[in-house]
């Protein structure tokens, strides 16, 4: 419990007496396991989260080739006969690179019509792009622009080149007319940029902490603990769960957490010199933090284990990664620290920003209630709609809006025929209702079989007989393998400017037809969508378990309301940030979501325990809080500066998804921060359950 | 009384007008008629399925088809083509397409004509009336107005 002092004079003999071993020990096992058990850092994410999907399982079990996606727009001057050219080269060079399996374009489009004007011939001609002049060429696409809104814009200046491929592209050695831009929507690591913001992180770390702490041990010490932690802690979950391949920002989790442990470890030993025997500060800085550490670290098991029975990778590593790092700490924490910190002595331990927190405290003693009531009321009435808004209206809150973008399907078939046709006709119309202006055009076999019938008859309906006749011709301008293959046809979605996830949700669940997802795009966005929704909700319960834990460390009832708070104000204001910049849920956004979690469960009980303790001793209510942030506050103060301006500079990668996990858990770290500096405080003052002495008054 | 006579007039220009209406033939009744003049069609190709076409040998879109279809292995291999002859009275072809039935080869005799645009013709005989009468017969049933007119067969 908060009131006692556990006894560590023996286990810290033990610790100095074997010091250099304990240091050489871990720094062994650290090297060994490095070498040993090697995570499989994929150069890219895509197959990390394929791997849990069920579309793409599905799709594989077909022996359907999936591909990767990407985009090429290119922008002309004037739209003449060079550009022709050089386009239409540029289309057949993309179709020679290695790995593309297809390229739609302006060029990959047949033009149908009748031989003769005068519609005398029997004949169907099928025309390509790259047979037809400038003008003739742009008189058919105005015709129907709206069938090549997606590969051409009005003004032929700007053309769009969709390339499905198995491998990544080297578009280095292409000749690409005018200016271009591509978008290839899988993100690569790389490594040399990593490394970039591995030194950013040490450096900052080393500044920060030389002008905090007048010393370079605390930063040595602290990456020196956070590289045994990060690497003993992967090995961990690779072992426990035979998991290879780590996600790129999974270290983030356990550095961050690595971090605020190795801080109130750290600070209170660094605050603690004063006194004229060294191994006072090592016993203080171990029995002070301790019992609050390895409950921090319960909570987290508590809180988070559930969610590693979920038969997702992802979620079984993000949930591993807070628990055994949590564990991890605290061992290292226990040990290895006081056996690097037993080294040494400090001359300057004076901490003048401490001051910061007596001011503070001289405001938040002083708190008015109905302000705290309004705060709080205004945070959930906006976790109820929030939570309204996500499980009744779950396509708009996990938004992911797109323009000029293509999905490709297949639909198996045992023989085309009309009965065939009229089911994927149905498909193409219904699925034109739903979504109406947002989807353009959707290209199939019945597209081509609608345009072959309308071009040799005089009526639009089909019958078996034009389909015939349609596949006749299919046949005859070798149009088959565009379309269709052995066992299923290829139906391409020209999306024009649409709610993705929306109409990936409605093609998931058609009935009528079986389809198949083939571009990794569609395949990645249903399983970060899938993914994302279980987070939330396991992230949701976690709140829940956290808050009912806290309760019973302390005691209080009146706590399980207290953690449950402070851990959901962050995310709520955050909810309401992002709602108000209109910014999709997104997987990241839920990682920055579970580190800030982490983070906030371990403010609370580090602040509650000593809050809880110095009140049990008889401080006073403003003493007490005095004491709360000078050994609480500031680590947390620390910690969260130098997470912050970690996180805000991984915002700056080229790598989109760290892009979004450094300003979300910037802006996330922020609120947690002053959630802890002035909610977290009054709230245990409110719910102070010590008689009040005359000192508070 | 006028309004009487311009009752009748419209009554019997609409009875006029269905029994001039093109009755649509049902795609079994087509492949059943096109199977009947079988043996007055010339056969090109080796494969299973069948396909029946009207082609004028003087028309410049059926010689597009018959040389599209022979340079293409595959689409004599998968079809096997009745070419039925079937003049457009405006070409003037009926002494072409006796050249061809009157040859030995009509195949080979049919393919140099469209493909190499040889010229021949010879004036027909009655049975070769017989037959281009028969297929004009089942042409017009069919309401067959282009060249080439094509029929798949399941």
């Amino acid at each position: 419990m908060y009131y006692n002092i556990p006894n560590i004079n023996k286990h810290l003999e033990l610790i100095i007496k074997y010091r250099k071993i304990i240091i050489f020990m871990f720094s062994f096992f650290a090297i060994v396991s490095a070498f040993l058990v090697q995570p499989k850092f994929l150069s890219s994410d895509e197959l990390f989260w394929l791997n849990d999907s069920h579309e793409f399982k599905k799709t594989k079990m077909q022996n359907f080739q999936t591909y990767r996606q990407s985009k090429l727009i290119v922008h002309v001057k004037d739209f003449d006969d060079v550009a022709l050219g050089d386009l239409q080269k540029l289309h057949s060079d993309l179709l020679n690179l290695e790995g593309v399996q297809k390229v739609s374009s302006l060029f990959s489009n047949d033009f149908i019509c009748n031989e003769d004007n005068e519609n005398n011939s029997g004949i169907v001609v099928v025309l390509n792009s790259k047979q037809i002049d400038t003008l003739k060429l742009k008189k058919l696409v105005k015709l129907e622009h709206n069938s090549y809104s997606n590969v051409v814009d009005k003004d032929f200046k700007t053309f769009y080149f969709y390339i499905n491929s198995t491998k990544k592209l080297d578009l280095s050695k292409v000749t690409i007319p005018g200016k271009f831009t591509y978008i290839n929507n899988i993100s690569e690591i790389n490594w040399n940029e990593l490394s970039v913001f591995a030194f950013i992180f040490v450096s900052i770390l080393t500044v920060l902490f030389r002008i905090l702490f007048r010393n370079y041990i605390a930063a040595l010490s602290a990456v020196f603990l956070l590289t045994i932690s990060t690497i003993l802690t992967f090995t961990a979950i690779i072992l426990l769960t035979g998991i290879h391949t780590i996600h790129i920002t999974m270290p983030f989790i356990t550095i961050t957490i690595g971090l605020v442990e190795f801080l109130y470890f750290y600070y209170r030993w660094h605050v603690s010199q004063y006194k004229t025997n060294e191994l006072n500060a090592l016993k203080k800085m171990l029995n002070r933090s301790m019992s609050p550490a390895i409950w921090t670290s319960i909570l987290t098991f508590l809180g988070l284990g559930s969610l590693v029975f979920i038969d997702s990778d992802i979620i079984k590593l993000l949930s591993l990664s807070v628990i055994i790092s949590s564990f991890m700490s605290y061992i290292l924490n226990l040990t290895l620290l006081p056996a690097i910190l037993s080294h040494f002595t400090l001359e300057h331990t004076h901490v003048p920003y401490a001051k910061l927190g007596y001011l503070i405290t001289s405001n938040e003693v002083h708190y008015n209630k109905k302000f705290l009531f309004v705060f709080l009321s205004i945070t959930y009435l906006l976790a109820i709609i929030g939570a309204f808004s996500l499980f009744s209206k779950t396509h708009n809150f996990f938004s992911l809006q797109v323009q000029n973008e293509q999905i490709e399907l297949k639909i198996p078939y045992e023989q085309i025929d009309l009965e065939l046709i009229n089911s994927v006709k149905k498909f193409t119309e219904e699925l034109q209702e739903k979504f109406e202006d947002e989807v353009s055009e959707v290209y199939s076999v019945v597209t081509l079989i609608e345009s072959l019938n309308e071009a040799s008859s005089e009526t639009d309906e089909l019958s078996e007989e034009a389909v015939l006749q349609a596949m006749f011709y299919i046949d005859l301008y070798d149009l088959d393998k565009k379309y269709f293959d052995e066992n299923a046809l290829s139906l391409t979605v020209d999306l024009f400017d649409i709610n993705k996830l929306e109409l990936l949700e409605w093609l998931k669940n058609y009935q009528n037809i079986e389809l198949y997802f083939l571009d990794h795009n569609s395949l990645l966005s249903i399983a970060k969508y899938d993914q994302a929704i279980l987070l939330t909700s396991s992230l949701l319960f976690a709140l829940v378990i956290i808050g009912s834990i806290i309760a019973w460390i302390f005691r209080s009832y009146k706590m399980a309301f207290v953690g449950f708070s402070v851990n959901v104000v962050p995310i709520i204001w955050f909810g309401l940030f992002v709602t108000l910049f209109d910014i999709p849920l997104s997987l990241e956004m839920l990682i920055a979501m579970t580190i800030s979690l982490g983070l906030a469960s371990d403010a609370t009980i580090h602040f509650a325990y000593k809050y809880y303790r110095l009140r049990y001793f008889g401080r006073s209510r403003k003493h007490t809080l005095e004491k709360v942030f000078f050994y609480a506050g500031i680590p947390v103060f620390i910690g969260s500066v130098v997470l912050i301006s970690v996180f805000a500079s991984l915002y700056f990668s080229q790598i989109e998804s760290l892009q979004l996990i450094g300003l979300y858990s910037a802006i996330l770290i922020s609120i947690s921060l002053i959630t802890d500096l002035f909610i977290l405080p009054v709230m245990l003052l409110s719910v102070d359950k010590f008689e009040t002495t005359d000192k508070d008054s | 009384m006028f309004k009487l006579i311009m009752l009748l007039f419209v009554f019997f220009t609409y009875i006029n007008a269905n029994s001039s209406f093109k009755e649509e033939l049902s795609y079994k009744e087509s492949i059943n008629l096109v199977r009947s003049i079988q043996d007055y069609g010339i056969k090109y190709g080796e494969g299973k399925q069948n396909v029946y076409v009207f082609v004028d040998p003087l028309c410049p879109y059926s010689r597009k088809f018959i040389s599209m279809i022979s340079k293409k292995p595959r689409m004599l291999s998968k079809y096997k083509y009745t070419i039925y002859l079937y003049e457009i009275p405006r070409l003037h072809s009926e002494n072409t397409i006796a050249a061809v039935y009157n040859s030995k080869e009509p195949i080979e005799t049919l393919l140099e004509i469209m493909i190499k645009n040889k010229k021949t013709s010879i004036t027909p005989t009655q049975k070769i009336k017989t037959t281009l009468n028969a297929i004009v017969k089942v042409a017009q049933q069919l309401h067959i107005t282009k060249r080439p007119s094509i029929i798949v067969e399941k």
